[in-house]
């Protein structure tokens, strides 16, 4: 059984008591007025002469007392939403039966002040969050700057500028970036001593005295101009906040309205000292960062492999991926220094990888270089190499080996090229003879820095002109990949793709090589890979 | 910080495989230039006609032909005198002349070692003609990568001098770049904008990757290669500001307006999730097909190389919400497979993963997309 059925109509429940219909009328939060069916008013309310003092039966609604009501009344609209006397007011239009109709007015005063209040509060919180964001993104000092000065604008400026000191030791004078909104870009410069005198509070900033930002007008900016947009006229107000950070002021931001535009009010100063304050932190973490990766750069750059140095009757190419991969350093190295008939060259295999091992490739690359002075004979020179590396402290508590071929190219007597290999327990290097073949050329030998009584080898091998010599780290062969993941790329494919690029010059061989393998691994982890091609340059 | 090989690392690759290959070995990809046509029929150039006249192409293609690098040189340096730019040069004679050699290897009329020679002249030429830019102001720092796997690097050169010339500080990565390698750098340095260079667009995903990873360290990216597809139509639903088809397009795009508000941040989302699961499951998909078509022992690799890379085409494909790619990679693959029964090997290849992944919507349509096309010609 259904509600409306069981109820009476509403009319009939109705009392014919005008009295009572008053009071129920008046005691309504909502402002009521009646028209008859030419517009004239025939009923208010006390709400209603309240809100809408001027209407009183009998007046005109579409005449003028409440504009905003009698262009609702003339245009038909059936609602309004206006000012009036102060209050905020909404009205809806409801025809009655017996012609004209009734008004409804409400006061959405307070409605509407929570409601601005809310979205404004959303708004900042966007805000914060968009350059939360955005500030996180980089971890590089200018970017971070370039996104300081974009996010502001034209949120909470026309134009945003930061002042701030070079890291750069020695640099003293302040440099300035700014972004004015319908700019293309921030641009920036050095700014002159008297900026910071002639903006107050931008020593104080700048110093990181933590200054309540305030807004002031522009009487004394007159320096600014220097570095606002030529167009930009004469600023409105200004903001200038401290951008602090746990390490000292970053930076002093300053905020540039355009005259015309409101001021700054106090929730957007909050904002702006919070915007700042992260900010500055952002800054100080890619400084942070940026020590950091200068550091790590420059130990980066002397464990990286070397530029190979020209060498007569020879073409030489190296190849080298390490394990990890924004480093790029690992235990695989190779190195090539000219001698007087040609070229000594070495590539060996720290065991381990990563930082660790780099640290005792370069003992190893250093000793090279200084052993090679007094001894040239591959043989000879692996001897002495594994007496130092064995002599340096901690080598034995390390157990640190290393596997090593030394080899050193002479002009042979045929036009190609004599190669002498020392060995110290590496994978036998293959040579690619003119005919296409592949041949292995067996070193054999100890590893190196691990006994003091470990006994080396050293074979002789000629390349004909065009030849190539291959020496390569366990890294090539053993990279595992291929369809099931766990294959080794193994010596078999490694023969396979010399072969297929035989009579190339050794860049293209290795490259090609290091293309294979990286298909192999199909983006699967690795050990350090290294490669040397050696090849006997053609007289043409 | 380039590439730590120590040669310069803009070989073209030296192992275009001919019919004289070693039973087994791995075919590796062209290099796109003759596939997905960046000038063929149909497309609008965005910068015009080139501004070297198609007779000295001719010419500089007849030394190339030759591996005549004095002539090839003294036509790109006569070029130069008349008053030609270095972009013109490198742009209309250089690159035009390197997508001929493409086409060349492609269609068979060249051997992989006259494709070697004549990509080892054009770097000369390359060399030379850079030699001619003058130090111009610092527009601005710019860093060139090509898409982790790709390794052709002699367009991506090009496109460093031609943007070096043109006033900016290039950085260039050199060819496969690792995503991890890249984010390091961009912190490091923090450049204005990378330029992506991706040539095959089975790539796409990682291509994708790459793009997002720059934007998450807040650099925009300007792509570049026929990898972004027609009119490079998907760079910028993997998050790219905008792309080019040349070297000077790059000048033009960034140029203009490269706020790196827009472009970096959260990159657009894919339309579909379902390239996750599928490329996740690629390694599964090669040894299913393995063992369904039972390639000649020699091919096997071969085999497992083509499905792993039309794996990567289907999940590019439903990444950037376009079965036209899968289509287009589909046709190509089964005109390079010119066996013979290259169609059907690719048919029984489509069949298989089809089934597989029935559970996956848009990998079913869009695998049957490819299978109709494939049967019927173009």
């Amino acid at each position: 059984m259904s509600h409306a059925s069981a109820r009476p109509p509403a009319d009939q429940s109705l009392p014919a008591d005008p009295q009572l219909a008053r009071e129920l009328l008046d005691g309504l939060a909502e402002a009521v007025v009646t028209t008859d069916p030419a517009g004239r008013v025939t009923l208010v309310n006390a709400m209603a002469g309240r809100l809408l003092p001027e209407l009183a039966p009998g007046v005109d609604l579409a005449a003028h007392p409440v504009p905003a009501l009698a262009r609702a009344v003339t245009e038909g609209t059936g609602t309004f939403d206006a000012e009036h006397h102060g209050r905020r007011l909404r009205g809806v239009c409801r025809p009655l039966a017996a012609g004209g109709c009734a008004w409804y007015v409400r006061d959405v005063t307070d409605e509407q002040a929570r409601t601005d209040a809310l979205l404004a509060e959303r708004s900042r919180t966007a805000f914060l969050a968009r350059a939360g964001s955005r500030l996180g993104l980089s971890l590089h000092r200018e970017q971070t700057l370039r996104a300081t000065v974009t996010l502001p604008v034209p949120y909470l400026a026309d134009v945003a500028l930061v002042v701030h000191r070079s890291p750069q030791p020695g640099e003293d004078l302040p440099h300035w970036l700014r972004y004015a909104d319908g700019e293309p870009g921030p641009v920036g410069g050095v700014a002159s001593r008297q900026l910071a005198g002639a903006v107050p509070g931008l020593v104080e900033a700048l110093d990181g005295e933590s200054t309540d930002p305030s807004p002031w007008l522009d009487a004394e900016l007159a320096d600014l101009t220097a570095v606002l947009p030529e167009t930009f006229g004469r600023p409105g107000t200004v903001l200038i906040s401290p951008m602090l950070s746990a390490g000292g002021p970053a930076g002093a931001l300053i905020l540039v309205r355009r005259a015309g535009r409101a001021g700054f009010d106090p929730r957007d100063i909050e904002l702006t000292r919070e915007f700042a304050a992260r900010a500055g932190s952002a800054v100080a973490a890619a400084d942070l960062y940026g020590e950091q990766a200068h550091l790590a750069r420059v130990l980066q750059h002397s464990l990286l492999p070397p530029q190979l140095p020209p060498v007569p009757g020879v073409t030489l190419a190296g190849g080298y991926r390490s394990a990890g991969d924004s480093l790029r350093i690992g235990g695989d190295f190779y190195e090539v220094f000219p001698t007087a008939t040609g070229a000594l060259f070495a590539l060996g295999d720290v065991c381990g990888k990563g930082v660790g091992a780099a640290v005792l490739t370069g003992r190893v690359r250093q000793s090279l270089q200084t052993l090679r002075l007094v001894e040239q004979r591959p043989h000879e020179l692996v001897q002495l190499l594994n007496r130092a590396l064995f002599d340096s402290p901690d080598a034995a508590r390390r157990s640190q080996f290393t596997t090593l071929l030394l080899g050193t190219t002479e002009p042979g007597s045929d036009g190609g090229v004599r190669v002498r290999i020392a060995g110290g327990g590496h994978p036998s290097p293959l040579v690619v003879r003119a005919d296409g073949s592949i041949v292995e050329v067996r070193v054999g030998g100890m590893p190196i820095g691990a006994f003091a009584t470990a006994t080396f080898a050293e074979v002789e091998v000629r390349l004909a002109p065009g030849e190539l010599l291959l020496a390569y780290t366990d890294g090539v062969t053993e990279a595992r990949g291929g369809s099931a993941a766990v294959e080794m790329f193994g010596e078999h494919r490694l023969r396979q793709a010399l072969a297929s690029v035989a009579g190339l010059p050794p860049s293209a061989v290795i490259d090609w090589l290091l293309q294979l393998v990286d298909e192999w691994l199909d983006g699967e982890s690795h050990d350090d890979i290294a490669m040397l091609a050696v090849c006997a340059a053609d007289p043409a | 910080m380039t590439r730590p090989t120590p040669d310069e690392p803009t070989r073209e690759e030296p192992g275009r495989a001919t019919g004289e290959e070693p039973a087994g070995t791995r075919r590796p990809p062209p290099e796109d230039p003759g596939r997905v046509t960046p000038d063929g029929p149909g497309r609008v150039t965005p910068d015009g006609p080139g501004r070297v006249a198609p007779g000295v192409v001719q010419a500089y293609l007849g030394c190339l032909d030759r591996a005549d690098l004095v002539g090839a040189t003294r036509l790109a340096t006569g070029l130069l005198d008349a008053g030609a730019s270095v972009a013109d040069v490198l742009v209309d004679l250089v690159a035009v002349a390197q997508r001929e050699v493409g086409l060349r290897w492609l269609s068979g009329r060249w051997s992989i070692a006259q494709e070697h020679a004549a990509t080892h002249v054009s770097e000369q030429v390359v060399e030379v003609v850079v030699a001619h830019t003058a130090p111009t102001d610092d527009r601005g720092h710019v860093v060139l990568a090509c898409v982790e796997g790709e390794w052709h690097a002699l367009a991506a050169r090009i496109v460093m001098e031609v943007v070096r010339a043109a006033g900016w500080r290039v950085t260039f990565l050199g060819a496969s770049v690792p995503v991890r390698q890249l984010v390091s750098y961009l912190h490091q340095t923090g450049p204005d904008a990378v330029l992506l260079s991706c040539v095959q667009p089975s790539r796409l995903v990682r291509a994708g990757r790459m793009v997002e990873a720059c934007r998450a360290a807040g650099v925009p990216v300007v792509a570049g290669g026929p990898g972004f597809g027609p009119e490079g139509r998907w760079a910028t639903t993997v998050g790219a500001a905008g792309w080019g088809a040349t070297a000077r397009d790059a000048v033009r795009l960034l140029s203009g307006p490269l706020l790196a508000a827009p472009h970096t941040g959260a990159a657009p989302t894919a339309g579909s999730d379902e390239y996750v699961p599928v490329l996740r499951r690629r390694r599964e998909l090669v040894q299913l097909v393995l063992r369904e078509v039972t390639p000649v022992a020699e091919r096997a690799e071969e085999v497992a190389g083509v499905v792993a890379q039309l794996v990567d085409a289907l999940a590019a494909a439903i990444r950037i919400g376009d079965p036209q790619l899968l289509v287009e990679f589909v046709r190509w693959q089964a005109g390079v497979l010119d066996t013979g029964d290259g169609a059907r090997l690719l048919d029984d290849v489509l069949r298989v993963c089809a089934t597989a992944l029935t559970e996956h919507p848009r990998s079913a349509d869009h695998l049957h997309r490819a299978r109709t096309a494939l049967a019927t010609p173009p």
